[in-house]
């Protein structure tokens, strides 16, 4: 008799999901599954509404990668527009998109994950948390939420606010940055630049001591996707599509925004609300790919500033293709951290982001807009409809998670395969589960458009179907 | 840590600006900015996010101040908040008892505080709280301006 575990819901991850093992008559793990069981339904009832407002609304999605959204559905708004975006404006976007890279990271690697590192996949649960992480290293704790608030608070100097900020818009930003924000931005920078350095420094030494988990956390051969430069350079805003697979081989290069549906395909699946997209050269599901960290960097040949470029190439140094391990998405993205705070530092010295010069006016040109950036979960599609009137009449929306939908699987089984033994579900077994999927940094409000908080449930089932164990966190 | 009457008093209104009264406490928190003595220092968010504990963990006292899913015959409560580990996180958002835990641990100071609740019964999609729950938030910035007077007479001592 086979049998199925289910994890249920899962813990420190945006959204609500749950995961649910399969054994088989030898009670050995016969596969995985990472259902997400939330749906809110935008593209829908999104319909009929003017796109003018689709920044402010999709923004909504989420209250965690709000920024994301924003500026996808203004880079729709300007195909719709047919208009180029001034470069003043182009400027500060990506100050904010950066702004949100550098929060979101932070928030990832510190808040959210740094209980495990420091603490151990096995320690007791009862102090496997912010707490415990605070008697570890209180300065580190610190430090990571002074480096988040320094993110969020370039979104907030340029929005007005660091949740949902009505700013960016089809056609550029409503705002320049101050002279005082420039100040506060450079002010904290050193800070900044000292607490990346110091968790990628952290991270890197404790590379030998995560073997176990950088092979076992979702370690298996994929294709990789993101945007990139012109020259190949990493990109977080601009840039078109490429691919790679795992051995680093570069399978589709440059495709345009409005070309997207000619690599990428949208299965479903009756167990999850998440769509499955996949390469379609290869189809599905042998086309997954993954976004994100780590598939920026591998995506990318170089970056532009000479601090980064070190670290991606020793990042890169890992492997003689892609970087293929899960686990090491966290490295990934402190990598990014480094190269966000990089480019920050040349933002603030370019006069451009005074400019009042930062919105193009226009009707609508065109009936049908694509909006591709690169949030810090992976990258993300905003791709509108409309007719004459500007009314929406289909909204597609393709979000980094979903894209992550068949790793998320795959790791989760892999991980399942190592250590689930016998029909009991056990805490550091629950814990590690958790764990690769947090790898991704999933956000479950964005990928169902969905929003809630991602508490995780794991069952375990019985080849009939019958639930033998079921762990559950609030 | 601070502890001193030079420290500020903050105010912190939580809430969702498009969902009708959970406003309220923004709403109050607001309408106290206006009349506040010197040395209260007013504060609205959306979310209560970890990154406040360090300014928490300097102030003199906060109140907290939040709508409330209840009837609009309710009262305005105010309350004194204490530390609440249990619920304390690192994550997008937390509840002032957990905020005083975080200030508490990782700066080694967590003022006293209270929390204001407001009733609200509606929670629909609209910039536009019902007139009942504004009421309510008048009602608790009344109770706040009383609050933040007693706390003025009090002088420097903690509690």
């Amino acid at each position: 008799m086979s049998q199925r575990i289910v994890i249920d819901p899962v813990t420190r991850i945006e959204g609500h999901a749950k995961i649910s093992i399969q054994l088989d008559d030898q009670g050995q793990v016969e596969g995985a599954r990472f259902h997400v069981t939330e749906f809110r339904g935008f593209e829908k009832f999104c319909l009929g509404r003017p796109f003018w407002e689709m920044p402010g609304i999709t923004a909504r999605i989420c209250g965690i990668c709000p920024i994301s959204h924003i500026l996808g559905s203004a880079k729709a708004g300007d195909a719709i527009l047919s208009v180029k975006v001034s470069p003043q404006a182009n400027k500060l976007r990506r100050l904010m998109n950066l702004g949100q890279f550098v929060q979101s990271h932070a928030l990832s690697f510190f808040h959210l994950s740094a209980p495990d590192f420091l603490l151990g996949w096995d320690s007791d649960p009862a102090t496997r948390n912010v707490f415990g992480l605070i008697k570890a290293n209180p300065e580190l704790a610190r430090k990571g939420i002074r480096l988040r608030q320094f993110g969020q608070e370039i979104i907030s100097l340029l929005g007005g606010s660091k949740i949902h900020p009505a700013w960016a818009v089809p056609g550029g930003v409503r705002g320049p940055l101050t002279a005082e924000g420039i100040d506060w931005i450079k002010g904290r920078l050193p800070e900044a630049n000292e607490t990346a350095e110091l968790a990628l420094t952290l991270f890197k030494g404790m590379m030998d001591k995560f073997k176990a988990e950088t092979q076992i956390f979702g370690n298996f051969p994929s294709l990789f996707m993101s945007l990139v430069g012109p020259d190949g350079e990493w990109e977080h805003h601009d840039g078109a599509l490429r691919f790679v697979d795992a051995a680093g081989n570069i399978l589709a290069d440059h495709v345009a925004a409005a070309d997207y549906q000619t690599v990428i395909g949208e299965a479903v699946e009756p167990w999850s609300y998440l769509k499955f997209p996949y390469f379609k050269l290869m189809g599905y599901p042998a086309g997954g790919y993954r976004v994100g960290p780590l598939a920026r960097l591998n995506c990318a040949e170089h970056m532009q500033t000479p601090r980064a470029e070190r670290e991606l190439q020793e990042f890169k140094s890992l492997s003689s293709g892609s970087v293929n391990n899960t686990f090491l998405y966290h490295y990934a993205r402190l990598v990014e951290i480094i190269a966000a705070l990089d480019t920050i530092e040349q933002l603030v010295d370019d006069p451009d982001i005074l400019s009042d010069m930062v919105r193009a006016d226009a009707g609508v040109n065109n009936l049908r807009g694509v909006g591709i950036t690169e949030a810090p979960r992976g990258t993300l599609f905003h791709d509108y409809t409309v007719n004459r009137d500007g009314l929406l009449e289909h909204v597609n929306l393709i979000v980094s998670t979903g894209q992550n939908n068949l790793a998320m699987n795959r790791t989760v089984e892999q991980i399942a395969r190592h250590y689930v033994h016998g029909e009991k579900i056990e805490e550091g077994m629950l814990n590690r589960v958790e764990a690769g999927i947090r790898c991704y940094d999933p956000c479950l409000s964005c990928s169902t458009h969905a929003v809630g908080q991602m508490p995780m449930e794991v069952s375990l089932l019985a080849a009939d179907g019958s639930v033998l164990d079921t762990v559950a966190r609030a | 840590m601070q502890s001193n009457s030079a420290a500020p008093i903050l105010v912190i209104g939580c809430g969702n600006a498009i969902r009708e009264d959970d406003a309220a406490g923004i709403c109050a928190v607001e309408a106290v900015e206006a009349q506040a003595p010197a040395g209260v220092l007013c504060l609205t968010r959306h979310q209560l996010s970890p990154e406040l504990a360090e300014p928490i963990s300097q102030a003199r006292a906060v109140v907290f101040v939040d709508a409330r899913a209840d009837r609009l015959d309710q009262p305005v409560l105010v309350e004194p908040l204490q530390t609440d580990p249990s619920g304390a996180g690192l994550g997008h958002f937390g509840s002032g008892g957990s905020l005083l835990a975080l200030a508490e641990a990782l700066y080694g100071h967590a003022p006293p505080a209270w929390l204001v609740t407001i009733p609200g019964a509606s929670f629909g999609f609209s910039t536009e709280m019902t007139d009942a729950g504004h009421a309510g938030a008048m009602e608790a910035a009344k109770r706040i301006l009383g609050l933040l007077a007693e706390m003025a007479g009090v002088g420097s001592t903690e509690a």
